[in-house]
């Protein structure tokens, strides 16, 4: 698995929106932040326009795409935001496409889907916040300076408190995961990242506990759980509880009663300000321990 | 254990189960969400005024949680429909969610030993994918709350006519949107996010290639619908399809007024050179007819007119 380069001040960053159309004062502020932090900040052209629920055309979307994944002088890119749109792009994106130039591409989300196609190809990818992050929680919260830490090299270590379903243990296994639903929805595909041996990461929203249940099922049915090593249950937000379980933590739980692979619940990524940058396809330890959880990369 | 699908999912085949005549007994259960008794009762009215004896299994009428009952109480119930050999067919009560729980639980001799007709749609098109598994036709098809709401009407004759071993044909109306052409290919479909449920497992049976496919949702997001169908065309399957019936999308939400669901599926399946249909009437609407899952059938799509022959 091939590692971007880290990135140094005076290096160019591309903004871009290869998903839903975003709102320009969030990639304004972003810009300012990236700016603060040494980068030069490029606004790829349609990154702030709109189409629909979109920011362009599919051919828009994958130009901007191609053109920063191919620039030489770019050295990393981030989405400006999620929604949906994605996976349209992805017929158009080679391998070669993430793998002549290796960047970091940072987003979570829809942008799953990149990082999905990112680690099929053989490059690390960067779930982290996107520009509406840095805009709303400014750049010293902690989520954001971890972004900033992973992109200029720096090793990053994040310590999480404990949760009464904690499976304890530790598991040394590259990093995969993102949104449940997108992934699933990758499944038989030649961008299904559940093959790996992996410390499997995921978080959702908007999904109600059933359908969670139901995308696990995908994953038992598939024998993904044969090759999780340890698992990292993110934020699963806006849902609503059920007759059959109050919360998405007690139905995940339940559900991995058979499994005896190191877990940890409430893990600080997701739809949520507490969303840490964790490194697709980079070997890290998950150490889960009756006073806390450590994952260090 | 290999994650794709078994090399016998391949089968062009399927055994057909044998026909009801009057007087079988035919088996009532509810392998997901928990039924009610009022549309039961009114739906063996209806089997008994067919000539069928129906009885429920023991935990049809249950309740646990949203199901009927608990995983092995809903497991058993299926086992022992089909152990018993003085049960000719099974029909579900409803859908809901929970048949994908049952799946490793059930082998192929249980099913293949003593062939049955399964009767359902939504949810249960999990049990319909585990059927083709294992090269048994299965019968997508109106549940007790139809039977007992519309039982004078044509989706609900046709199922009485299929179960006792009848043939169908549908004929429509075409649609601004359907591709032309004629082939005669194996049927297979269901519940699109129940199908994609199973992607990647033993149970995806996209793996089959050279089939005619039926779809229908209900209650999803029209970017939900397009991912679906994204996967399909990224991992190549569409371009294996022989045929394609768009079915009922009802209750489909969308941020984006302009869009309709058959716009957005058109735009991804519209370059694939295959009859293609769209208002099929199959999916959570009255008019709901049944589909034989593995059943050899000749799809003729024109623009004004759509038919559907099962052999």
């Amino acid at each position: 698995m091939i590692r971007p380069k880290n990135i140094n001040k005076g290096d160019k960053i591309a903004i871009i929106s290869p998903a839903s159309s975003t709102r320009a004062e969030y990639v304004y502020e972003a810009v300012e932040i990236l700016k603060g932090w040494g980068l030069v900040p490029v606004i790829y052209p349609h990154c702030l326009t709109k189409y629909g629920t979109y920011s362009a055309t599919i051919e828009d979307r994958v130009k901007d795409l191609k053109d920063a994944l191919s620039d030489d002088s770019i050295c990393a890119i981030i989405a400006s935001r999620g929604g949906y749109g994605v996976v349209q792009l992805l017929n158009y994106l080679p391998d070669e496409c993430y793998t002549a130039n290796p960047k970091w591409i940072i987003g979570f989300s829809d942008i799953s889907v990149l990082h999905a196609a990112s680690v099929t190809a053989g490059v690390m990818s960067l779930h982290a916040p996107m520009c509406k992050h840095l805009a709303v929680e400014g750049a010293t919260q902690y989520s954001s300076e971890a972004l900033r830490r992973v992109l200029f090299g720096e090793s990053v270590s994040y310590e999480v408190a404990p949760h009464n379903y904690n499976k304890i243990g530790e598991a040394t296994a590259p990093v995969y995961g993102g949104n449940l639903a997108v992934l699933t929805a990758l499944m038989g595909t030649r961008y299904d990242i559940f093959r790996n041996d992996m410390i499997l990461f995921i978080e959702d929203i908007g999904e109600n506990i059933y359908r969670v249940e139901r995308m696990l099922y995908h994953l038992q049915l598939a024998g993904v759980f044969e090759h999780v090593k340890g698992l990292i249950v993110g934020r699963f937000t806006d849902y609503k509880e059920d007759a059959n379980f109050s919360c998405m933590e007690d139905m995940v739980n339940a559900f991995m009663a058979p499994y005896n692979f190191p877990i940890s619940y409430n893990f600080p990524v997701g739809h949520v300000p507490e969303n840490y940058a964790l490194i697709e396809g980079a070997e890290a330890t998950l150490t889960v321990a009756a006073d806390g959880v450590r994952l260090k990369f | 254990m290999n994650c794709m699908a078994q090399p016998e999912n391949e089968r062009k085949s399927y055994i057909k189960p044998h026909s009801l005549k009057v007087g079988d007994k035919v088996m009532v259960l509810s392998p997901a969400g928990s039924a009610k008794a009022t549309y039961v009762d009114e739906a063996m009215n209806e089997l008994r005024a067919w000539g069928l004896q129906p009885v429920l299994s023991k935990h049809a009428m249950g309740a646990y949680h949203t199901y009927s009952g608990t995983m092995s109480e809903r497991l058993s119930d299926i086992k022992d429909a089909f152990a018993d050999d003085s049960i000719q067919a099974i029909i579900c009560t409803r859908g809901g969610y929970g048949a994908v729980h049952l799946l490793d639980g059930i082998a192929a001799e249980d099913i293949r030993k003593n062939p049955k007709w399964f009767v359902g749609y939504s949810d249960i098109t999990a049990y319909h994918a585990l059927s083709t598994r294992y090269g048994v036709m299965s019968l997508h098809a109106p549940m007790c709350e139809h039977l007992a709401h519309s039982p004078q009407d044509p989706s609900t004759e046709c199922l009485r006519k299929i179960l006792f071993g009848e043939n169908v044909e549908y004929s429509f109306d075409g649609h601004e949107y359907n591709k032309t052409g004629k082939v005669t290919a194996t049927l297979l479909g269901g519940n699109l996010a129940v199908l994609m449920g199973l992607s990647g497992t033993q149970y995806d049976f996209f793996n089959n290639n050279d089939f005619i496919l039926f779809i229908e949702d209900v209650e999803e997001t029209i970017h939900s619908i397009e991912r679906m169908l994204y996967n399909l065309k990224i991992s190549g399957k569409l371009g294996h399809l022989k045929g394609l019936i768009i079915g009922q999308f009802t209750g489909i939400r969308t941020e984006d007024n302009t869009l309709t669901t058959y716009s957005v599926i058109r735009d991804v399946v519209n370059e694939y050179n295959i009859p293609i249909c769209y208002n099929f009437p199959v999916g959570h609407v009255k008019k709901n007819y049944p589909m034989i899952e593995g059943a050899t059938v000749t799809l003729e799509v024109k623009t004004d007119k759509v038919n559907l022959k099962f052999k």
